[in-house]
C-alpha cells in the first residue's frame, strides 16, 4: 500500500468509532462558519455596494459643489465656477429618484448630465460621443424620455436597447426609452445598477426642477493645487453652497457610515465569536472525551509529538470538511439577511442602498473559514496538549474522578453584588427626572453581568422542584447538571442572551414606533390621506414625492373641503429637520393638535402660516425660547425667523425640528414637491365616495395612493417596523444559535456521562425515564435562560430608553412593552431548548449498557 | 419453586459467521434462594456475559433465563427494568458511582425510583450507608474523595437499596487491596446469610472462591465444574471495626 493510502486508512480507523461524534462536530462547524461568514459577507456586500455608488458617482471629479443640507440649487452659478482660477472643467449634475412600476416599486436613481458638454463627457465617459454606445445621438437628444442604463439593469428587468418602460416621478408617470447601454464599469456600478442617465435639460423637466442642479463636479487644471482650487471656487460662491474635495467627502461619508458600520461590526464580531465558540466547544468535547484513550496510547509508547500530530491532522480534516460545507450556507444566509439590512441602511442614511445580490467575496469568507479552522484546531489541541503534558498515569486516573470544584467566596459575593447593582441602577434610571448617559451605560453593563452570574444559582433553584414534578430519579441527573453545569450553564447563558437581545430589540423598536406614530399622527388628523403610490418603505425625506400641482387638482374634486400638504426636508449648520406644511393646515384646528408648550405667542400658528415665524422642537442641548430667532442654512442661503412657539408634534431630526409654511420652504429650498396630502371632506359627504372619485380621476395620471385617515398611523408604524427589520434577522439568528447551543451542550453532557447513564440503566432506570431526564434538563435550561433573558432584555430596554436615547436623540420616548412578544420569546426559547434536547434525549435512551460498561 | 435464577440451555454468541465468539455454550444452571455462588474461570470464559444475561442487560442467542419466576425473554422492556430495580442489585468492579453527586444521593436515587421520598428516603439511605460501613463523615462528600474500599461500600449500599433478592457482583474486589477485599467478601457473606439473598460473585481470586456455598467454573463458555463447598471462614479473618457491628 502506498503511503497516502496507509495514512488514510489509519485516519479512518481512528475516526470510525467516533463517527457520530465527528459528524455532529462537522454539522456544528458548518453552522458556526455559516453564521460568522454570513454576517461578515452581508456586511461586506453592503459596504462595497455603498462604496461603489459613492465612488462611481464621483467619477474622476476632484471637487464637488452641493447645497448645504442637500437639495437643488441654481444652475446659474456654473459660469462663476468655470471662471474660477485652477478649474479645468466643471460639470453640472442633477440627481433625482423615480420609481419603477413593478411590484417592489424599485427606486431608479436618475442622474442627469449635460450631454453636449465636453467636461461631462470626460468626467463620466457616458455621453453620446463617449463610450456609452448610444445608437443615435441626435435622436437621443431630441426625444425627451431618452435614457442610458447599465447593462445590469437590462438583465434584471429583461429589457433591451430600444425598449421603453414607465417610471413614476413627482409629476406622475413618464415613459422612458432606452437609447444607450452602459457597460458595467464607472458610473454603471452605482446603485446596484438601478440607474438611468439622462440629459440634464430633459431631466429638469421630468423631475420638476427647472434650471436647477444638485451637484457640480470639478476637475482641477493640470498641476493646480486641489485645495487651492477648492478655496478659489468657495470664494466665488454664496455661503449656502458647499465646496468639498472629493477625498474629504469620501471620508465624511465613510464616517457618517461609521455608526452603522460599528453596529454591523459588532454583530459580525459577535457572530464570529459565537461561531468560534460553538466550534471550539464541540471539538473540545469530542476530544476531551478521548483523553483517557490518549493517556492509554501514550502509556503504550506513542510519543507526545506524534500523538498531537495525529490528533491535529484529524481535527484539521474534520474542521476543513465542516468549513467547506459551511461556506455555501454562509452565502445563502448572507442573501437572507442582506435585504433587511439594506432597508435599515436606506432608512438610516436617506441614501438608497439597493439590496445587492450577494457575491462570494474572498475576504469575509476567508475570515470565517480561518476563524472556524483556528478555533477548531485550538479546541482539539488543548486536550491533546494537556494529556501529553501530564503523566500518562495521571491522565488515566483523572478521567475517572470527576469531582466538582467548590465555588470560591469571591464568586458567591459577585452573585449578590451584581444583581443588587443592576437593580439599583435601574431603579435610579426610572426614578430620576433626567438620568445621564453614564448611568444608562452602567445599567446596561450591570444588567448583562448580573444575568450571567445568576444563571447557575437559578439552574440549581429550578432543578429541585422540576425533579419533583417529573419524579423518579430525575433529581440525580438534574443535581448532577446544576452542580457541575459546564454544559448546561453554557446553554442557558446562550439562551439568556439570545432571548435578551430579542426582547431588547423588540422593545426598543416598539417604543420608537409608538413614539413616532404618536408624535406624527397627533397633528395629521384628516378624512383621507393621499400620497404617491410608489411609497413602499421609506418615510420622511426618502419618500417618493409629488409635484405640488396635484394639490389644486385634488382640491377640485367634488366633496373636498380642504387639502393640506406637507414635505419633510432638512437644513444644515446645525442639521435641523424641516417640516413644511400648507398654511391652511395651521389655520384649521381639525387637522389636530400641535402640542404647543406653555408660553406660546397667542397667534403663533397664524404667524407661522404667514411665513413670519417658526415652530421649534429642539432637544435639551439646543435650548431655544419663544421670541428668539433661529437661523437655518437653506439651499438658497440663510433663513431667519423668530420662534412663535415650542411644539412637540414632530420627530424628524434628533438635532431638532422646525415647522414652517410650505410657501416659505418652496422658495428657499427651490422645491415644489410634497410628501403627502391630507384631505378634509365636506360636511355630510362620505369619505369613501371622495376617495373613489380621486382614484378614478387622478390616481392613474399622478400615481396616487388614497387611504382613509385612520390608516395613516398603521402606515407610519409599518415604515418604522421596516426600519427595524434587522430585528427579525437578529431574532432568527438568536433562535438558531439557541437551538444549536442547547442541542450541542446537552448532547455533550449526555456523551460525557455515557458511563453514568449506563450505570443508572443497569441499576433499574428505564430509557423512558432517562429521556425524560434529559428533556427535564433542557426544560430547566430553557426556563432559566428564557426567564433571565426576559429580565435582562427588560433591564436593557429601560437602561437604553431612559439613559441612552434621550442623550443620543433627545427624545423622551416611553418604553412600550408587548406581553405577547415577551411570552412568545420565552415560549420559543423553551421550545428551542427542548427541540435541541430531542436528539440528546434519544441518544441517552439508546446508550448500549453492556458496551458502555464493558470498557472499564 | 425455590430456584431464584434458572438458566436453561443458554447460548450467547457475539457476532456471526467466521469471526463469531461463542461466549456461553448451552449453559444450564439453577440457583436456589439463599445460595452464595462463586463463578470462576480464566479471562474470556464468559463470566461477565453470564451476569449480563441474568441481569437482563443482554439477550441470550438461544435458551431461557428465568429470574424470580419470570422468563426474561418474554418480558417487555419496562417489566425488565422493574425486575432489575426491585429484585437485582449490581456491584461493579470499578464502582461506577455517579461522580458529581454526593455519596448519599448516589444511594438515594434508587430509593426514589421505587417511590420513597423525603424523610423516609433519607432515613433509609442513612441506614443503608451505616450498614455498609460507610463512615458518616463521608456521606455528604463526593465519591472521588473516598478510598476505593469506601467507594465499593457505597456501591454495595446502592445495590441493596431496594432490598433485592439477588446480588450480582462482577469482580467487586478487583480494584481493592487484600484487606479491603476481605472485608467486602465478609460483608457479602453476611448479607447472604442474614437476608437469604442470592449472591453471584464473579472472581479470579481462588481465596474469594471458597467464600461461597457453591462454586462453578467456566471454560470456553461451558460449566466444567460445579461443586458445593461447605461454608467456611475466609482464611484470614479481619475483625470489623464498624460501630454497629458490636451490637449487631
Ligand atoms: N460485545 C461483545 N462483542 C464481541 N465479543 C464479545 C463481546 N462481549 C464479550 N465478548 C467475547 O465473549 C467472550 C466472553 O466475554 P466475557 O466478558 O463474558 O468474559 P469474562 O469471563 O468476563 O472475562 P474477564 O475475566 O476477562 O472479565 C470473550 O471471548 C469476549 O471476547
Ligand atoms: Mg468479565
Amino acid at each position: 500500500m502506498s503511503w497516502p493510502a496507509i495514512a488514510l486508512r489509519w485516519g479512518w480507523e481512528q475516526v470510525r468509532p467516533h463517527l457520530d461524534q465527528i459528524s455532529l462536530a462537522i454539522v456544528v462547524i458548518a453552522f458556526g462558519v455559516a453564521l460568522a461568514g454570513g454576517v461578515l459577507l452581508a456586511n461586506g456586500t453592503l459596504q462595497s455596494a455603498f462604496q461603489d455608488s459613492v465612488d462611481a458617482l464621483a467619477g474622476r471629479a476632484e471637487i464637488q459643489i452641493g447645497a448645504r443640507g442637500g437639495g437643488a440649487f441654481e444652475e446659474a452659478v456654473l459660469e462663476r465656477v468655470r471662471a474660477a482660477p485652477g478649474v479645468a472643467f466643471a460639470a453640472p449634475l442633477l440627481q433625482g429618484t423615480a420609481f419603477l412600476r413593478d411590484a417592489k416599486k424599485t427606486p431608479l436613481r436618475i442622474l442627469a448630465v449635460d450631454m453636449l458638454d465636453d467636461a461631462s463627457v470626460r468626467l463620466y465617459r457616458a455621453t453620446p460621443t463617449g463610450t456609452a454606445g448610444i445608437d443615435d445621438p441626435i435622436l437621443f437628444l431630441s426625444q425627451p424620455g431618452s435614457v442610458i442604463v447599465p447593462r445590469a439593469f437590462l438583465v434584471r428587468h429583461r429589457l433591451r436597447s430600444g425598449d421603453s418602460f414607465e417610471a413614476q416621478t413627482a409629476a406622475g408617470f413618464v415613459r422612458l426609452t432606452i437609447r444607450g447601454v452602459l457597460e458595467t464599469d464607472g458610473v454603471g456600478l452605482a446603485f446596484a445598477g438601478n440607474l438611468a442617465l439622462m440629459d440634464l435639460y430633459a431631466a429638469q423637466d421630468v423631475l420638476g426642477f427647472p434650471q436647477s442642479v444638485t451637484q457640480i463636479d470639478i476637475v482641477a487644471r493640470e498641476g493646480a493645487d486641489v485645495a487651492a482650487t477648492a478655496q478659489a471656487v468657495r470664494d466665488v460662491l454664496p455661503d449656502h453652497l458647499e465646496v468639498e474635495e472629493v477625498a474629504a467627502r469620501r471620508e465624511r461619508l465613510a464616517s457618517s457610515l461609521a455608526g452603522f458600520q460599528l453596529l454591523f461590526a459588532m454583530i459580525a464580531a459577535s457572530s464570529l465569536l459565537l461561531g468560534s465558540l460553538i466550534i471550539a466547544n464541540r471539538l473540545n468535547t469530542t476530544y476531551e472525551e478521548r483523553r483517557w484513550e490518549m493517556g492509554l496510547v501514550r502509556s503504550l509508547g506513542m510519543s507526545p509529538g506524534e500523538l498531537i500530530g495525529r490528533l491535529m491532522t484529524e481535527a484539521l480534516i474534520v474542521t476543513a470538511i465542516g468549513v467547506a460545507l459551511g461556506l455555501p450556507i454562509a452565502i445563502a444566509f448572507a442573501q437572507l439577511v442582506v435585504g433587511p439590512l439594506a432597508t435599515a441602511m436606506t432608512l438610516n442614511f436617506r441614501q438608497e442602498v439597493a439590496a445587492p445580490w450577494v457575491e462570494p467575496q474572498i475576504g469575509p469568507l476567508a475570515l470565517a473559514a480561518l476563524a472556524g479552522l483556528s478555533s477548531g484546531l485550538v479546541a482539539a489541541w488543548l486536550p491533546a496538549w494537556r494529556s501529553t503534558r501530564s503523566r500518562a498515569a495521571d491522565v488515566l486516573a483523572k478521567a475517572r474522578s470527576r469531582k466538582p470544584e467548590p465555588e470560591s467566596a469571591a464568586r458567591t459575593r459577585l452573585r449578590l453584588v451584581l444583581p443588587a447593582l443592576a437593580a439599583a441602577t435601574i431603579a435610579l434610571l426610572v426614578g430620576i427626572e433626567a438620568p445621564g448617559g453614564i448611568l444608562g451605560g452602567l445599567a446596561l453593563a450591570a444588567v448583562g453581568a448580573a444575568g450571567a452570574t445568576l444563571v447557575q444559582p437559578c439552574l440549581r433553584l429550578v432543578s429541585g422542584p422540576l425533579a419533583n414534578l417529573i419524579g423518579g430519579a430525575t433529581g440525580v441527573a438534574l443535581d448532577d447538571q446544576s452542580i457541575v453545569p459546564g454544559r448546561a450553564l453554557g446553554a442557558a447563558t446562550v439562551l439568556m442572551f439570545g432571548c435578551a437581545i430579542v426582547v431588547f430589540v423588540n422593545n426598543t423598536g416598539r417604543s420608537f414606533e409608538h413614539f413616532v406614530v404618536d408624535t406624527t399622527t397627533g397633528v395629521r388628523r384628516s378624512d383621507l390621506v393621499v400620497d404617491s403610490s410608489a411609497n413602499a418603505d421609506a418615510m420622511g425625506e426618502g419618500e417618493p414625492r409629488l409635484s405640488e400641482g396635484v394639490i389644486a387638482e385634488v382640491g377640485r374634486i367634488r366633496g373636498v373641503d380642504v387639502v393640506a400638504a406637507d414635505v419633510a426636508a432638512s437644513a444644515s449648520d446645525p442639521a435641523t429637520g424641516i417640516l413644511a406644511v400648507e398654511p391652511v393646515w395651521l389655520r384649521r384646528p381639525e387637522f389636530g393638535d400641535w402640542r404647543l408648550e406653555e408660553g406660546a405667542l397667542p397667534d403663533a400658528l397664524a404667524r407661522v402660516a404667514e411665513g413670519e415665524a417658526f415652530l421649534a422642537n429642539f432637544p435639551p442641548d439646543r435650548p431655544v425660547r419663544v421670541g428668539e430667532t433661529v437661523r437655518l442654512m437653506t439651499p438658497s442661503g440663510p433663513l431667519e425667523r423668530p420662534v412663535a412657539a415650542i411644539h412637540r408634534a414632530s420627530c424628524l431630526n434628533p438635532n431638532g425640528d422646525v415647522v414652517m409654511s410650505r410657501q416659505l420652504y418652496k422658495k428657499h429650498w427651490r422645491d415644489p414637491t410634497i410628501n403627502r396630502m391630507y384631505v378634509l371632506v365636506d360636511e355630510g359627504v362620505p369619505a369613501g365616495q371622495v376617495a373613489r372619485e380621486i382614484r378614478e380621476r387622478l390616481a392613474d395620471r399622478w400615481g396616487l395612493r388614497v387611504m382613509p385617515g385612520e390608516a395613516l398611523a398603521e402606515w407610519f408604524a409599518s415604515s418604522v417596523r421596516r426600519g427595524f427589520a434587522i430585528a427579525d434577522a437578529m431574532g432568527l439568528l438568536a433562535l438558531l444559535v439557541v437551538l444549536l447551543g442547547t442541542a450541542d451542550a446537552l448532547a455533550a453532557s449526555v456523551v460525557e456521562r455515557t458511563r453514568d447513564i449506563a450505570t443508572m440503566r443497569a441499576l433499574g432506570c428505564s430509557p423512558a425515564l432517562l429521556r425524560r431526564t434529559v428533556l427535564a434538563q433542557a426544560a430547566a435550561v430553557g426556563f432559566v435562560g428564557s426567564l433571565l433573558g426576559l429580565m435582562v432584555g427588560m433591564g436593557w430596554s429601560v437602561a437604553f430608553m431612559r439613559g441612552i436615547v434621550p442623550l443620543l436623540l433627545g427624545w423622551n420616548a416611553r418604553l412600550q412593552v408587548s406581553a405577547t412578544v415577551l411570552a412568545t420569546a420565552a415560549v420559543l426559547g423553551i421550545l428551542a431548548s427542548l427541540a435541541g434536547a430531542l436528539y440528546p434525549a434519544v441518544r441517552a435512551g439508546r446508550i448500549r449498557v453492556v458496551e458502555a460498561l464493558r470498557y472499564e | 419453586m425455590s430456584n431464584v435464577i434458572i438458566l436453561d440451555r443458554v447460548t450467547k454468541k457475539y457476532g456471526s459467521g467466521h469471526g463469531a465468539t461463542l461466549a456461553l455454550d448451552e449453559v444450564d444452571l439453577a440457583i436456589p434462594a439463599g445460595q452464595f455462588i462463586a463463578v470462576m474461570g480464566p479471562s474470556g470464559c464468559g463470566k461477565t456475559t453470564l451476569l449480563n444475561l441474568i441481569a437482563g442487560l443482554d439477550d441470550p442467542t438461544s435458551g431461557h433465563v428465568v429470574v424470580a419466576g419470570e422468563d426474561l425473554g418474554k418480558l417487555s422492556e419496562r417489566a425488565r427494568f422493574e425486575i432489575r430495580l426491585r429484585h437485582i442489585g449490581i456491584v461493579f468492579q470499578s464502582f461506577n458511582l455517579l461522580p458529581r453527586v454526593s455519596v448519599a444521593r448516589n444511594v438515594m436515587w434508587r430509593l426514589e425510583l421505587v417511590g420513597l421520598r423525603g424523610r423516609k428516603a433519607r432515613d433509609r439511605t442513612a441506614a443503608l450507608l451505616e450498614e455498609a460501613g460507610v463512615p458518616e463523615a463521608a456521606w455528604d462528600r463526593f465519591p472521588g474523595e473516598l478510598s476505593g474500599g469506601e467507594q465499593q461500600r457505597v456501591g454495595v449500599a446502592r445495590a441493596l437499596a431496594t432490598d433485592p433478592r439477588i446480588l450480582l457482583a462482577d469482580e467487586p474486589t478487583g480494584n481493592l487491596d487484600s484487606l479491603g477485599a476481605k472485608r467486602l467478601l465478609d460483608q457479602l457473606r453476611r448479607l447472604n446469610q442474614q437476608r437469604r439473598m442470592v449472591v453471584v460473585l464473579v472472581t479470579h481470586d481462588p481465596h474469594a472462591g471458597i467464600v461461597g456455598s457453591r462454586s462453578i467454573e467456566l471454560r470456553d463458555g461451558r460449566v466444567i465444574r460445579d461443586v458445593a463447598s461447605p461454608p467456611r471462614e475466609v482464611g484470614v479473618v479481619v475483625p470489623f471495626e464498624r460501630p454497629h457491628d458490636a451490637n449487631g
